[in-house]
């Protein structure tokens, strides 16, 4: 019985060796590929893709730098920082993505850009990458100054872009008390322009939890709305006048 | 006699006592031995031998009432309609009688063979067994239910209609054909015949007489109040329903059963308040604008117990008061504003709060309406957007009261003042506010020892804190602590100075104050070179104290300090207080009558804000002289007295110290919110937002945070990393550990 037993065993062990020697294989010939694709573009000093390297991967691409699909690719790559990646980043996004070559990198970003129209939950942790990957990590920063959050908004909505969103942008630029954009108030804008999806802002609860810089927004956009009819009435009176 | 059971002849027995009976029943003349007799055979009769008598005898009597009470009924018909109430009535009155008379000669029988079967009380009012009619009852209550059966019953409705006709009469000032006495007797009948019943005592007088009469009151309100408002104003209306709702319950209460009362002058408010509320209600404004006091009483009287009569009074009260506070607000003399404001605000609290008393009894819905008003009128925003005056006004006006400038007024008087003040602070939201304001004001006022009395100023904070409790009046106990302290370290100091035999070259004293308590910035506001002649007793004074308190430091506020000075240069001797800058600048001239103005700078090491201002202040007072660039003693100073103060003008409250207040109550609150909410998640783990946000609004007393403050608060304390929202609801938040 324990011979038996013994050659069961040996037999098992033998299978899943050869089994992992193919992987191996494949796995290996790919972490070489994405290996290759990474030196064609690292700096030649340190051991990082750079923005002269990330221009030249996005002439590949035959994308811009500052395109929606750019910023997908940080995203799988759980970029650290804007314009570099890291080599273990590049290897973990490729991997993510399952591309080892310039044009499967290229249909996979046109992909997902895609998915993303459908998948809400991907887009959401697509955002939430947004907002860490735009702030200044040298300097410690953990609020988004206001320029920088207008254009990572405009390029974040790239795909399906909220009614509320141009409002909220010129209203942002309006006024200058703004410190910043912290994580709460870019999480919650997310929320905010689902909440208000249709630019209707006539529903909007001041008494529920939104960060109180949309309170000020839609007491703002009230204002100035309700100026308009009042110019409106104006007008109306000056032109029967006529 | 023999009290043994023995056999009975019921007949002979029954004919003779038959006698008796009719003579109890028709009040007639019973011989007390007669009577005696009888009390004994319904005896006999109830123990007799072989068989009882007692279901016979009661059969017997039974029979006999019915037969008494129809013979009765026939004399009171035959009497005519006219007389009946009156006949019935006394025949009434002696038939009642009668039979109480007739229930102790049976008393035997009662209390022996009917008591034994009867139901107990909790059978009757707990059981559902119903006593029928062949339950035999107590023989008083055989005669009232005789009465009821062959009596009241057949003659009810040509009762009830004279009955109610009488009323109507009465309604209408017609004189009435009945008596008093005779209507409430016959009234009254229809509850007594029925007294007795454990259950539903009152059964036969409300179907019989209340309900019918109710019914008549309502229908007689109804045409009453139509007829009254086609005829006169609201005012002559209301004073109409009072005098019908008294009057009706004067009727009540002299004709009919105590129950009544109230169902009839329900019916009476029904119909006469409560269908014509639209009408009262449209008349409230302008009686209240137009201030017709007996107009507002009445219409309270009436209104009061209708339900959901009295909101739109009070609303329209408060709203009147508020316009009014709103407008006296607006309208303020600009010149000492802060007296004005409390005395004519108190003067608006006043009246209406007499009006409360006076005209609405006092009730608890005016006296709050009047509270609403008043929290809205004293923190109205004179400018949108910018917080209220008020409580920089009151605490001005209290620090005017609490300074020795108050004169011509005694002592009472300003106690009295400073009372009514609180009532002002009662509805201030920003406490907090005031008590920053009050707390300056309260440490210039003891520096410079300009309080009134500290009897005075110790009553104030108490009052304070009764109002707002111990709290908010806690540093302002520690600046009196550090007054009196500082005194028992004055004398303290000079008495161990004394002993070491060294001499002070001036006279010299000082506060120490703790840093905490008092609201002066724990740093000096410039440089200063010290003047020599102040040096020593600064110096001894530091280690003396050091001495006495290890390692307490010590900073000098010289720009709170103020000294005298004599002045021995000009033609008279003047003594002038001043402050230690102004006193350092005058010093500098000890030996030289002129100086350039830069030079006095650099002697003195002043920074060119405070050298400015108190140099100025010794130019404008005309101590000093400027000429050009050289700045000196004016050797004919002249002024009427001799004793006198330049630090005045220096003490006023400057824009930039109220506006400097109103900032550090700002970030007191957003420190006090951020405790709070981190006190409150820290003890819930998890709240919705709006639950967080009451429970930070009930817990501040001080203030009345914006939710705009809560919220800025919370989302810092999200940037902080204390709190984050909930994961799958973006309304709740949880406590990060």
């Amino acid at each position: 019985g324990s011979d038996n037993c013994g050659s069961l065993r040996s037999s098992f062990t033998c299978t899943r060796l050869t089994n992992i020697r193919l992987n191996n294989f494949s796995v290996k010939s790919f972490h070489t590929r994405v290996q290759k694709l990474f030196d064609i573009y690292r700096d030649p000093v340190e051991d990082l893709i750079l923005i002269d390297g990330i221009e030249r991967l996005c002439c590949d691409l035959q994308m811009s730098p500052e395109e929606f699909r750019i910023l997908i690719l940080a995203w799988k790559c759980d970029a650290h920082q804007m314009c570099r990646f890291t080599r273990s980043e590049f290897f973990n996004g490729c991997q993510t993505l399952q591309v080892d070559s310039i044009s499967l990198m290229k249909t996979k970003l046109s992909d997902v850009a895609n998915d993303l129209n459908y998948n809400t939950e991907e887009f959401k942790s697509l955002y939430r990458f947004t907002f860490k990957f735009g702030l200044d990590n040298a300097v410690g920063q953990r609020i988004l100054p206001v320029d920088t959050a207008i254009v990572l908004w405009k390029l974040v909505f790239n795909v399906h872009e909220p009614a509320i969103l141009e409002r909220w942008l010129n209203f942002l630029e309006s006024q200058d008390n703004i410190r910043g954009i912290p994580k709460d108030t870019w999480n919650m804008f997310l929320n905010f322009a689902e909440s208000v999806s249709n630019g209707d802002l006539s529903n909007y609860d001041d008494t529920e939890a939104w960060p109180s810089v949309f309170d000020d927004f839609v007491e703002y956009e009230n204002d100035q709305a309700n100026q308009n009819i009042s110019d409106k009435g104006n007008g109306k009176k000056h032109g029967g006048v006529l | 006699m023999s009290l043994k059971p023995k056999p009975i002849n019921f007949t002979e027995k029954w004919n003779n006592l038959q006698e008796t009976v009719k003579g109890v029943i028709t009040l007639d003349r019973v011989p007390r031995d007669a009577w005696n007799e009888r009390f004994n055979d319904v005896y006999s009769m109830c123990v007799a031998f072989p068989e009882p008598l007692g279901d016979q005898l009661y059969d017997s009597t039974k029979l006999f009432l019915e037969n008494h009470v129809l013979e009765l009924l026939t004399i009171i018909q035959t009497g005519g309609t006219a007389n009946l109430l009156q006949n019935y009535f006394s025949y009434w009155q002696k038939y009642s009688k009668g039979v109480k008379y007739l229930h102790s000669l049976y008393q035997y029988l009662n209390n022996q063979h009917i008591k034994k079967h009867k139901l107990s009380e909790a059978e009757v009012l707990y059981g559902n067994i119903t006593p029928d009619s062949t339950e035999q009852m107590e023989v008083g209550e055989l005669g009232l239910d005789v009465w009821k059966h062959n009596m009241i019953v057949p003659l009810k409705d040509s009762m009830l209609e004279l009955l109610l006709d009488e009323f109507d009469k009465q309604r209408h000032n017609i004189s009435m054909a009945t008596s008093l006495d005779i209507i409430s007797g016959v009234i009254n009948s229809f509850v007594v015949v029925q007294e007795f019943r454990k259950k539903y005592p009152l059964e036969l007088y409300q179907s019989y007489f209340e309900q019918p009469f109710l019914e008549q009151s309502s229908a007689y309100f109804k045409r009453e109040a139509a007829r009254l408002l086609q005829e006169c104003t609201v005012s002559e209306y209301m004073i109409k329903v009072l005098q019908i709702l008294k009057e009706e319950g004067i009727r009540s209460k002299k004709y009919l059963h105590d129950s009544t009362y109230n169902k009839l002058r329900e019916r009476c408010r029904q119909h006469m308040v409560g269908d014509h509320l639209k009408i009262l209600h449209g008349e409230c404004e302008a009686m209240i604008k137009e201030e017709r006091r007996d107009d507002m009483h009445n219409i309270y009287l009436l209104l009061r117990e209708v339900k959901d009569g009295m909101n739109s009074l009070v609303d329209i009260f408060r709203e009147h008061i508020k316009q009014h506070g709103i407008k006296v607000i607006e309208s303020l003399k600009q010149e000492q504003i802060y007296i004005h404001f409390i005395e004519e605000v108190l003067a608006v609290h006043k009246k209406y709060k007499s009006m409360v008393i006076d005209v609405f009894d006092n009730d608890l819905c005016f006296s709050g309406a009047l509270d609403k008003a008043f929290t809205v009128i004293i923190n109205y925003k004179l400018v949108k957007n910018q917080p209220s005056k008020s409580p920089e006004y009151l605490s001005k006006y209290c620090d005017n009261l609490l300074k020795k400038s108050s004169k011509g007024m005694c002592e009472a008087e300003i106690d009295h003042k400073l009372l009514q003040s609180i009532t002002i602070f009662k509805y201030v939201d920003d406490k907090d506010v005031f008590q920053r304001f009050y707390q300056r004001h309260l440490a210039k006022r003891l520096i410079h020892q300009q309080s009134q009395s500290m009897d005075g100023e110790e009553g104030m904070i108490n009052k304070l804190k009764q109002a707002c409790g111990y709290e908010f009046t806690n540093k302002l106990h520690r600046m009196f602590t550090d007054i009196r302290v500082s005194e028992g370290l004055n004398t303290k100091f000079h008495s161990e100075f004394l002993k070491s035999g060294d001499e002070l070259s001036v006279n010299f004293s000082m506060y120490v104050l703790q840093t905490g308590a008092w609201p002066l910035g724990s740093l000096p506001v410039s440089s200063f070179a010290i003047p020599s002649q102040l040096i020593p007793c600064m110096q001894y004074f530091e280690e003396f104290y050091k001495e006495k308190f290890n390692g307490r430091k010590l900073t000098w506020l010289h720009h709170h300090c103020q000294g005298e000075l004599k002045l021995n240069y000009l033609s008279k001797a003047y003594m002038v207080t001043m402050q230690t800058f102004q006193m350092a600048i005058m010093l500098v001239f000890e030996d030289h009558d002129t100086f350039k103005y830069t030079e006095i700078q650099e002697l003195l090491q002043l920074n060119i804000e405070q050298f400015q201002k108190h140099i100025n202040s010794l130019i404008e007072c005309k101590l000093l002289l400027i000429n050009g660039d050289n700045v000196s003693l004016n050797m004919a100073y002249f002024n009427k007295r001799t004793k006198l103060r330049i630090t005045a003008t220096l003490q006023k409250d400057t824009p930039q110290e109220i506006e400097q207040t109103v900032n550090s109550v700002e970030d007191d609150r957003k420190t006090y919110l951020q405790a709070a909410i981190v006190r409150i998640m820290k003890a819930r783990k998890v709240l919705r937002h709006n639950q967080l946000v009451n429970e930070i609004l009930s817990q501040s007393k001080s203030f009345a945070p914006s939710i705009a403050l809560i919220k800025k608060s919370i989302e810092t304390l999200i940037d902080k990393g204390y709190l984050e929202r909930t994961p799958n609801s973006s309304d709740g938040y949880s406590y990060v550990a």
